[in-house]
């Protein structure tokens, strides 16, 4: 009986993968999204500098592993030859940064994790960023490993927003990369132990 | 129990197994607390959960050995308080290898300068 049923049933399979090709030769085009502009995102202290060293580390989403995976001189390197380090070059040695190679990648693992979304915030101007995960996360309304990490209005926050509004605002990306309590702290006594 | 918050070894030099023997070491939290630790004989430092408690992220502001030779972490870590997690041998793409304060290069000068060998 289950040999019959499997005939029957075979042959509308069949004749359904048959004209399957037909069906989909329509949609042989290419298929794009609406994103945020590469040219604001892959120069130096703008959003790709900013998730680099705010978020690529290797702790977080400088890991091969994560779904959205970051790359740079701060985490993760693209290149198998590179390692995972920044040196700013000095005499004969040669300077380590984050390579357009690397911005690229980083540009598309971050635009394709949710491309009809990030078409929709787009065709809205960014009203409502949220809309996109990785908003969600840093501005805390989601679970994230990492915490809340932004807050509506902040530097942080003002570079992604004005970054997927196509107008990308340099000088609070460069703000949020670097200008962090511990980056600015008085070098105080707190905490002195010897193990 | 002793926990640890942060915890991490450092080499006299690069890519020789070395411990960087009372290096100082600072780390300073996102609130702008810092720690200041000095590493035992094996080159090990680490903080404890009554000595300091990180707030997320934290950065190592410098390591200094006890010649004064200074380095500096430029990247932040985020959630990990193990710095072996990532600073592991060999460097490559995923890691910057082990702690070191004096890089190879730096040493082989500085014995050029000394007229010796590195």
């Amino acid at each position: 009986l289950k040999a019959i049923a499997a005939r029957v049933l075979g042959i509308p399979a069949m004749v359904f993968l048959a004209t399957l090709p037909a069906a989909c030769s329509v949609a042989q085009g290419r298929i794009g999204i609406d994103a945020p502009p590469e040219d604001q995102f892959s120069v130096q202290n703008s959003v790709g500098d900013y998730l680099d060293h705010r978020c690529g580390s290797l702790d977080c989403h400088g890991q091969p592993g994560r779904n959205l995976r970051i790359w740079g001189c701060f985490g993760m390197r693209l290149d198998p030859k590179d390692i995972s380090s920044c040196t700013i070059g000095s005499g004969t040695a040669q300077p380590r940064i984050t390579t357009p190679d690397e911005y690229h990648a980083t540009y598309r693992s971050l635009v394709g994790l949710e491309p009809a979304v990030m078409s929709e915030v787009m065709q809205s101007n960014a009203a409502n960023p949220e809309l996109l995960t990785f908003v969600r996360k840093a501005r805390g309304l989601e679970s994230h490993k990492g915490g809340r990490l932004i807050t509506p209005g902040d530097d942080q926050d003002t570079c992604i927003v004005s970054w997927l509004q196509g107008n990308t605002d340099m000088m609070a990306c460069g703000k949020a990369a670097f200008l962090y309590p511990m980056f600015l702290a008085p070098m105080g006594p707190d905490a002195s132990t010897s193990p | 129990v002793l926990t640890l918050t942060i915890g991490g070894t450092v080499y006299a030099q690069q890519d020789k197994p070395l411990p960087a023997v009372a290096a100082q070491v600072q780390i300073v939290d996102q609130s702008g607390h810092t720690a200041n630790l000095t590493t035992n004989p094996a080159g090990n430092f680490f903080t404890t959960a009554a000595t300091f408690q990180p707030v997320y992220p934290f950065r190592v502001a410098q390591v200094a050995g006890a010649d004064g030779t200074k380095v500096n972490m430029f990247s932040v870590s985020n959630r990990e308080g193990s710095c072996a997690m990532c600073h592991f041998s060999p460097a490559s793409p995923i890691s910057p290898g082990p702690v070191f304060v004096l890089s190879t290069t730096a040493a082989a000068l500085r014995a050029q300068q000394q007229g010796g060998m590195p």
